[in-house]
């Protein structure tokens, strides 16, 4: 501890003493370290598993009912008819499942003396929607009847109709039908929407309005999301008897026997459709965990992953700029080493002490690095400002950022410290 | 005290083998003061060096204080070096930006001294060196005697069992140098074994053994009777003419 002390005594002496070079180093640092974290807040909440406690255990259900074949297209589908997607809410095999499909809708407080709509992102779904995506509710609970005018409304649009206030009971008029509060959500910031990861809205935010998918059906709300069809339609109502491929299921199976059987269940439902002359493919179902179905969909954009390597080696050239700049001072305090090697200080000794200065050095560039850092990620966001909400320096981000810029400032001291620690003793005294 | 037998020692080039010290034997006992003189190049510095462990040799044996030193590792020698030289360089080698207390102070810190003992060491050593009071000033403050009586005393704080001067007057005027070996014959007188280089003989004459070096190896040892003070002044006096 004394010797420790000691070598922090020394490092602040050098430090007063070399203040230009020591800013220069730890700037040079510091801006390597700071481009680096600023790209991994990004990377992180890109790649980030939405729902670590069963993304293992919720499964996208892609199936192979497409009715015609062309010349690629035997891969299963993610988007499912009406009657698929009914056929697997039937099963009573997974814990929870869903359906659904993107809509949008105009909304109003039916109390409100303003005649302003709001626009709001929309989802038709089912009422175990909820369960399965573990969406934290303020007030109220999911839907009990799925042909009811029940609607379920996220905390920002419970904010703009109703000022944020427990809302249950109250009525949301959306084309000129009233609607029923039954729900209101916390704030959700799920990142990356995993049950829409397509068409690039991985990173878009949770929906303002739930809604039964029947009712929905019915009330006609439009598909904006992808869909393909081999028949013409007009209303979505009419999307129930039509080969309308749009609706996206998810299912919930705990455990790999419930996966078994999901997957017989399914199989068995694409061979009856190609035994009754339905389609033609080869029964090729698939379940994709949430992970899985993240990566399928790419959902971290590639051009963060090349910025990634490129802040990797801009990182690389700072070590390598600032170690020889430590060998030029090294270099300069030969004298000293020389000097101290002589009257009794071992190779240890000098290595020691030039550990707790990369130490420092290290730590006034953690600092830096964090508020540079900081604002390389402000800027960055401008380039990506659907993660504006969620990338950001956590805890986890901070140690890390710590930890590297103490590494690179001891990696960047390690090969003038051995050069030191190593120098002829006799050629510095005289 | 130091027991060198047949030290080699050869400084190789790609082209060019140079023997710094060959065949080179010499004891010192507890308590002597020697004198090594030569030309410039005869190999005086090689072997203060040797003898101070700043430098291995390549053939021969070494002892220090009953230590045989050959194949001892990095920490062993440093640890030697720490506890058993003081050494006195011509150029004092003081780090300038460290008080005087912090410039005695280092070898003391890498022997694992407590703060109180660090303390007494630093004291006393300045005390013999009289200049007690002057702990808090930094070197440039001092005059060239002063730095080197600093010098003798961070040498002295570690209690050493030998002291090993190269040139140590040999940045000094004539008055200063003689205040500095004054303080070296008093620290011998004390029990101090000392092992001074110079290329000055008359200041090699004060001292009572002389070895002289050349081309590597020992070629005159003589004993003298230790100088007066009149001899002392008068080799002073020369040496203030001669500047």
């Amino acid at each position: 501890m004394d010797m420790f002390l000691y070598y922090l005594k020394l490092s602040k002496h050098n430090l007063k003493r070399h203040k230009l070079f020591f800013i220069l180093m730890i700037t040079t640092l510091a801006v390597g370290v700071a481009v680096l974290l600023a790209n991994l807040a990004i990377l992180k909440v890109m790649s980030s598993d939405p729902i670590p406690e069963k993304s293992d255990k919720i499964f996208s259900v892609n199936m192979t009912t497409w009715p015609e074949k062309n010349d690629n297209n035997s891969e299963p589908l993610h988007i499912l008819r009406y009657r698929d997607a009914m056929h697997i809410l039937k099963s009573d095999i997974p814990t929870y499942s869903l359906a659904h499909y993107a809509s949008g809708v105009y909304t109003r407080n039916i109390e409100s003396k303003s005649l302003t709509r709001f626009s709001a992102q929309a989802r038709a779904t089912t009422s175990e929607f909820f369960e399965l995506t573990n969406a934290p509710f303020e007030f109220g609970g999911t839907w009990t009847n799925e042909n009811a005018n029940d609607i379920v409304i996220g905390a920002d649009l419970n904010q703009k109709l109703f000022g944020g206030i427990n809302s249950i009971g109250k009525s949301v008029e959306i084309g000129k039908h009233a609607f029923r509060v039954v729900g209101v959500l916390k704030p959700w910031n799920l990142k990356p929407l995993f049950y829409h990861a397509t068409e690039r809205r991985a990173f878009n935010k949770t929906d303002d309005v739930y809604a039964p998918l029947e009712t929905a059906l019915t009330n006609n709300w439009g598909i904006s999301a992808r869909s393909s069809s081999t028949e013409s339609f007009t209303d979505a109502s009419d999307t129930r008897a039509k080969n309308v491929f749009y609706m996206q299921a998810f299912v919930q199976l705990d455990n790999a026997q419930q996966k078994a059987q999901f997957q017989n269940y399914l199989d068995s439902y694409s061979q009856s459709l190609k035994d009754a002359g339905e389609h033609p493919f080869p029964i090729n179902n698939k379940l994709y965990d949430v992970n899985q179905w993240l990566d399928k969909n790419k959902v971290v954009d590639q051009k963060i992953l090349a910025f990634a390597l490129a802040t990797v080696l801009f990182l690389a050239v700072c070590i390598f700029n600032a170690s020889s700049l430590l060998l030029a001072r090294y270099h300069s305090a030969k004298f000293e080493t020389g000097l101290r090697r002589a009257v009794g200080a071992s190779k240890k000794h000098v290595f020691y002490q030039g550990a707790v200065e990369s130490l420092i050095i290290g730590s006034c560039c953690a600092a830096l690095a964090l508020i540079l850092g900081w604002l390389f990620l402000k800027f960055s966001l401008t380039l990506f400002p659907y993660l504006t909400d969620s990338a950001s320096f956590d805890s986890s981000l901070v140690f890390m950022g710590i930890g590297i810029a103490i590494a690179t400032s001891f990696l960047s001291s390690l090969y003038p410290l051995i050069q030191a620690s190593n120098s002829s003793l006799s050629a510095q005294l005289k | 005290m130091l027991n060198m037998q047949s030290i080699s020692r050869v400084f190789k080039t790609d082209t060019i083998q140079t023997h710094a010290l060959r065949d080179f034997n010499l004891k010192v006992n507890s308590g002597e003061f020697v004198a090594v003189t030569g030309p410039s190049g005869s190999g005086k510095s090689t072997f203060l060096n040797v003898a101070g462990l700043l430098d291995g040799f390549d053939g021969g044996s070494y002892e220090l204080d009953g230590v045989n030193v050959k194949g001892l590792k990095d920490d062993e020698l440093s640890r030697l070096r720490n506890e058993k030289i003081g050494f006195i360089f011509q150029s004092y080698n003081l780090i300038p930006d460290f008080n005087i207390f912090d410039n005695i102070d280092m070898p003391l810190r890498y022997r694992g001294f407590s703060a109180k003992e660090r303390k007494r060491r630093i004291e006393s050593a300045l005390e013999q060196v009289g200049l007690a009071s002057r702990h808090k000033y930094l070197p440039s403050q001092l005059s060239g005697g002063q730095q080197q009586r600093i010098a003798i005393a961070r040498a002295l704080a570690g209690e050493p069992k030998i002291l090993l001067a190269d040139e140590p007057t040999g940045n000094l005027d004539s008055l200063m140098a003689r205040q500095v070996m004054e303080l070296l014959h008093s620290l011998n007188e004390q029990g101090s074994t000392i092992i001074i280089v110079t290329h000055d003989p008359d200041q090699a004459r004060s001292i009572k053994r002389n070895v002289q070096v050349i081309d590597g190896q020992i070629t005159d040892m003589s004993i003298y009777a230790p100088l007066n003070e009149q001899a002392l002044n008068n080799i002073a006096l020369n040496k203030a003419q001669t500047a």
